[in-house]
């Protein structure tokens, strides 16, 4: 499902943020990428969305070859692969529900279905009665959920959280998990990026560890930490 | 495109219209104020060259006939003018007519002058296809026989047609001008619209939507903002424009003169305007936005 071979990112600047990355990922899998801010994780993210090229080493997502990939393919490859980020990233003028939908719409599915699959999600994540209220009316869970929401609406293949319960409280990250754990149940491959330990300790999944760049470690049902 | 998706990106230019009305507001005024300056100094630009050509087109070269030609001397004298390949009419004018235009303007004072006392000439009005002919045409005239005097302004005429074309030439380039400016001035206002929803067109890309996707809302956006900003000057340019042609009308009359009528002006105008509103709403929305979809 998703291959890294030698993976290099160095940024302009000079910064090496990932360096001979070697990582496979069925399909179905649930991962959490830990590690200590600046260890890459975002940049590990940003390279499967290919927000970012990598500057060595060969990335497959799907049937996506992502060193070669043209611009063109990109919003498809956007749709097999859905990110949810830390802030939200929520378009500020459109409703809940148009948010949701807005995923569904791109990929011109007709009003019915959209709207039928988007009052599904909106039940999903709790918030069917506020659907048509603007993100600046809603809490950080909330807006967080409305962000799931609309990674999950297409269902895509793959699911890469940046730190979905980052801003949140304990009991709010605990009611986000079980949807990402359902997610999963349903054949959704879920990378999680994330600094919660009570959760990876908890809802025991593989755990793969980034420090200076580098993985230190890759455990089958692995406990949070990032020594090697 | 899907006829769904189509209708999807007109609500929702519309939609971004309604959602960020300051934005769009602010955007709307830019382009009305610079399109009723563009729209008013196009309609001045052209009415100025109207009475210019008027004033030009008015000049006639005034031939006096000598006292000592009969009706068939001057039967020969009217087709020698005709001949000359530049004029474009003969009228005669006998030195009655004369009298009486020279009293109509001046008044009563000229009475005494009636009958056998009228110290005036016939005179050929000669009429040239060209103004700029005139000079020439007069000095062709002056070397026939009959004619005792040619008169059509001399100097004071070649300076009024230098001065109308000098004045064409700078009105055309204060309009290139102008155009420029607006274009700048427009574009400018609906790049900042635009990047002020940099944020948004990102994150339309980074949920899976192709750019022509992202693009076509923001495009029509771009062409509503340039129909209003055009539809609004364009009314206070017609309600202008009535006002002062309904009251110069009287004015101008006496003298032969007058400004362009309303219709069908206005309407070639406005059309100007609409088309020059949306496509420079249309093109800077283009532009702006190809820089935030390369992500």
């Amino acid at each position: 499902m998703i291959d890294l071979h030698h993976v290099t990112k160095k940024y302009p600047n000079g910064i090496i943020a990932l360096e001979d990355i070697n990582l496979h990922i069925d399909k179905g899998e649930f991962i959490y990428l830990v590690g200590p801010s600046g260890a890459g994780k975002s940049t590990f993210i940003k390279l499967l969305n290919r927000e970012i090229k990598a500057s060595q080493g060969q990335i497959y997502v799907g049937d996506f070859d992502l060193v070669k990939m043209r611009g063109k393919q990109l919003p498809y490859l956007r749709r097999f692969l859905s990110i949810i980020y830390q802030d939200y990233k929520l378009l500020d003028n459109k409703t809940v529900y148009e948010n949701v939908a807005y995923a569904m719409e791109v990929i011109e599915k007709p009003r019915k279905e959209v709207k039928q699959r988007t009052m599904e999600v909106l039940e999903l994540v709790g918030l069917k009665s506020k659907e048509r209220m603007y993100p600046r009316e809603l809490s950080g869970g909330e807006k967080q959920r409305v962000s799931i929401g609309r990674a999950i609406v297409n269902t895509p293949r793959v699911i890469i959280a940046d730190e979905p319960t980052g801003n949140l409280d304990p009991e709010t990250s605990w009611g986000i998990m079980e949807i990402f754990e359902e997610i999963n149940n349903q054949g959704t491959t879920v990378i999680m990026a994330t600094h919660n330990s009570s959760i990876v300790n908890t809802l025991k999944h593989r755990v793969v560890a980034l420090e200076g760049g580098r993985i230190i470690r890759d455990d089958e049902r692995g406990e949070y930490g990032y020594e090697a | 495109m899907k006829p769904r998706t189509f209708f999807r990106h007109i609500r929702q230019g519309f939609q971004n219209v309604g959602r960020n009305f300051l934005m769009s507001l602010a955007s709307i005024t830019a382009v009305a104020i610079t399109l009723f300056i563009v729209g008013g100094f196009t309609a001045l630009l052209f009415n100025a060259n109207k009475i210019a050509d008027d004033i030009a087109n008015d000049v006639t070269i005034r031939t006096s006939i000598d006292l000592a030609a009969d009706d068939a001397d001057m039967d020969s004298l009217e087709k020698e003018i005709l001949s000359l390949e530049q004029v474009e009419s003969v009228e005669f004018s006998s030195k009655e007519q004369e009298l009486e235009y020279i009293q109509a303007t001046y008044g009563e004072t000229y009475d005494v002058f009636e009958g056998d006392e009228n110290p005036l000439r016939n005179v050929f009005v000669v009429s040239t296809y060209e103004p700029e002919q005139t000079n020439a045409a007069a000095e062709a005239i002056e070397d026939l026989a009959y004619v005792s005097e040619v008169n059509y302004g001399g100097a004071t005429t070649d300076r009024l047609f230098n001065f109308v074309d000098n004045f064409q030439m700078i009105g055309l380039i204060a309009a290139a001008l102008l155009l420029v400016l607006a274009y700048f001035l427009i574009s400018n206002t609906v790049r900042m619209t635009i990047a002020a929803r940099k944020d948004e067109i990102t994150i339309m890309r980074l949920v899976g939507a192709t750019k022509s996707y992202i693009r076509w809302p923001y495009i029509i956006e771009g062409k509503i903002i340039g129909i209003i900003g055009a539809l609004l000057p364009f009314a206070a340019i017609i309600l202008a424009y009535e006002y002062i042609y309904t009251r110069s009308q009287p004015f101008f009359a006496s003298a032969n003169y007058s400004m362009i009528p309303p219709t069908p002006f206005l309407m070639y105008l406005g059309a100007g305007m609409l088309i020059f509103g949306v496509l420079i709403g249309t093109l800077s929305s283009i532009q702006s936005m190809s820089k935030y979809l390369k992500i």
